[in-house]
């Protein structure tokens, strides 16, 4: 009677560990949608079985193991990093783009072009009322594209201000929740294993990882230290700390919860390549204006000073700007009259020989070796060069992103025996393939070049 | 149409299809991938062959149709190294777990180098 008891029971219990087996299954169905849900594997342990020392066999419930795998989780956190960082710069310098025209139809280039070609039309008529008037409203129209290309710039960096402060608010939300859920796995260490919590907990932390370069520690009872570039603390324990954007009209800064500047310690996700554009991009496309416009103005002004107006005396300038760091966004033309402007030389009184002089600034190098022309089409084309590189990165780090999380997906729960026995096949995969890649790109080239030639 | 052309989308195509199997990585992908490098390969020989003598502006199409085909040549080689990368940290963890196990984080344990003790007297 005992053993059939006994047999009943094992029976019973084995029932048990097939219903918990199921709820597991049932678990991992019902939340395979969820972001940041990893499988967990129900295992059956079995027990000794030898009748005539009265074991009866059977099975009761293991542990159940969750197959994320955390080595494939940072690749995924790298990614997404690197992802946010490429597609945020593709976002930013898409709005500053179109300020730089490069066709010379519209913008800067026509308005340069307007003005040259209106000294020289002075230059056939050096004493025609309409050709003098032709010079001060290109002049003028000169001014006005170079002032709102600042302006447009400066609405730009405005713009980033509040994104950054956004991004910021972003990232302190993202640790608030993950320092809410180190609280509850510290509370009740059934947690770290819950999978909801377990999902929510990489999600958040896949969320931050798109923002800023984060370093993530485990901690042995399951919680998470969160790092800012390895070294200042964004979470710890159930203390999140805030970081604050600054934001004024020089650098944007960004504060850790003590008011230390740790700008610098960004460097991936959106909001580092937010500040890279509103710190050092943004700011060099200025710099490139003001020289431009003082240089124009510079130039202009000198030689209408070596000539001589329609009375006979010294030219007036016909530009002006406040200071050299802000040229750009204060040139303008000066109070100067048609009859001041300088067509003719001293040496030649009512002549043309000045208009010449101005007429033939536009084909000589005048700023950084290039003519006025050269150098608003190299910063239009930098602008062009570095979107286009932007977009570039953006597809190919989408496609790391992808492959991270398909890898991921692919190496939950593995054998190391499996994986281990796969090594040797995988390198021969990856040489092979590699080879070809190799031969495909160098073909590719070897091409382009062929019909460049 | 310039001469090439078609050879040219064959050649993108075959290696868009690489790069599609590449976002899996696995083994057998990386093989499947090869035959489809092979092709735009070979396609590209032929284009060669047929681009020589061209007017410019055909040359041009041609040109633009080849910095497509760079650009996924470029996403390809990133997918492979990507993966690669992977693999490389990946057998690195589970060489050190193989050795030293895991700790209670579920993470591979540092693997300890060997030491020995000696006592003379």
């Amino acid at each position: 009677m005992p053993g059939l008891f006994n047999t009943l029971t094992t029976a019973a219990d084995a029932l048990g560990v097939f219903s918990q087996a199921l709820n597991t299954v049932g678990n991992n169905v019902e939340n395979s949608g969820t972001p940041g849900f990893a499988r967990q594997d129900f295992n059956a342990v079995a027990l000794p079985f030898d009748p005539r020392m009265g074991l009866e066999g059977g099975v009761v419930a293991g542990e159940i193991q969750n197959s994320r795998d955390e080595y494939a989780e940072q690749t995924v956190w790298t990614d997404q990093q690197a992802f946010g960082t490429a597609d945020q710069s593709v976002t930013e310098l898409s709005s500053v783009e179109p300020l730089f025209n490069v066709t010379g139809d519209s913008g800067i280039p026509q308005a340069l072009d307007s003005l040259f070609q209106s000294f020289s039309a002075l230059s056939v008529s050096p004493n025609d009322a309409v050709a003098r008037n032709n010079v001060l409203s290109s002049a003028t129209e000169l001014t006005h594209q170079f002032n709102s290309t600042v302006t447009g710039l400066g609405n730009a960096s405005l713009n980033l201000n509040q994104r950054i402060a956004s991004a910021a608010s972003t990232i302190n939300g993202l640790t608030q929740q993950i320092a809410q859920l180190n609280t509850q796995i510290d509370s009740d260490p059934q947690s770290a294993s819950d999978q909801a919590v377990d999902a929510t907990l990489h999600n958040a932390i896949e969320s931050l990882a798109e923002y800023a370069n984060i370093t993530v520690l485990r901690q042995p009872g399951g919680s998470v230290t969160v790092l800012l570039d390895g070294q200042t603390p964004l979470v710890m324990a159930n203390q999140h700390y805030t970081i604050q954007a600054s934001t004024g009209s020089g650098a944007t800064v960004v504060q850790d919860a003590s008011g230390k500047d740790v700008t610098n310690q960004l460097t991936g996700g959106r909001l580092a390549a937010m500040i890279n554009i509103r710190n050092t991009v943004l700011p060099g496309y200025c710099n490139s204006l003001n020289q431009l416009a003082a240089g124009i103005s510079d130039q202009v002004n000198n030689a209408l000073l070596n000539g001589v107006d329609q009375s006979g005396n010294q030219g007036a300038q016909l530009f002006s700007y406040s200071s050299p760091s802000d040229a750009a966004a204060t040139f303008q033309v000066t109070g100067i009259t048609t009859d001041q402007l300088a067509a003719a030389l001293p040496s030649a009184p009512g002549g043309n020989g000045n208009a010449l002089n101005l007429a033939a600034l536009a084909n000589s190098p005048q700023v950084a070796g290039m003519t006025f022309t050269q150098y608003y089409s190299s910063l239009a084309s930098q602008v062009g060069q570095s979107l286009n590189t932007a977009k570039q990165d953006q597809t190919t780090q989408q496609d790391l992103l992808d492959q991270a999380r398909a890898t991921r997906s692919d190496t939950q729960g593995v054998s190391l025996d499996t994986e281990a026995i796969k090594m040797l096949e995988y390198q021969r995969a990856y040489q092979a393939t590699s080879h070809m890649v190799t031969i495909l790109n160098d073909l590719t080239q070897n091409l382009m070049d062929m019909l460049q030639s | 149409m310039p001469r090439g052309e078609s050879q040219l989308r064959l050649a993108e195509a075959a290696a868009e299809r690489a790069r599609r199997l590449l976002l899996f990585p696995s083994a057998a992908n990386l093989d499947r991938s090869r035959p489809f490098l092979e092709q735009a390969c070979a396609n590209l020989e032929e284009v060669r062959r047929l681009a020589g003598e061209q007017p410019p502006a055909r040359k041009r199409e041609l040109l633009a149709g080849l910095t497509v085909l760079r650009q996924t040549g470029r996403r390809v080689t990133a997918l492979l190294e990507g993966a690669a990368r992977f693999r490389a940290g990946w057998f690195e963890a589970l060489k050190v777990a193989t050795a030293a196990g895991y700790n209670q984080a579920g993470e591979p344990a540092p693997s300890m180098p060997p030491r020995s003790l000696s006592v003379e007297g």
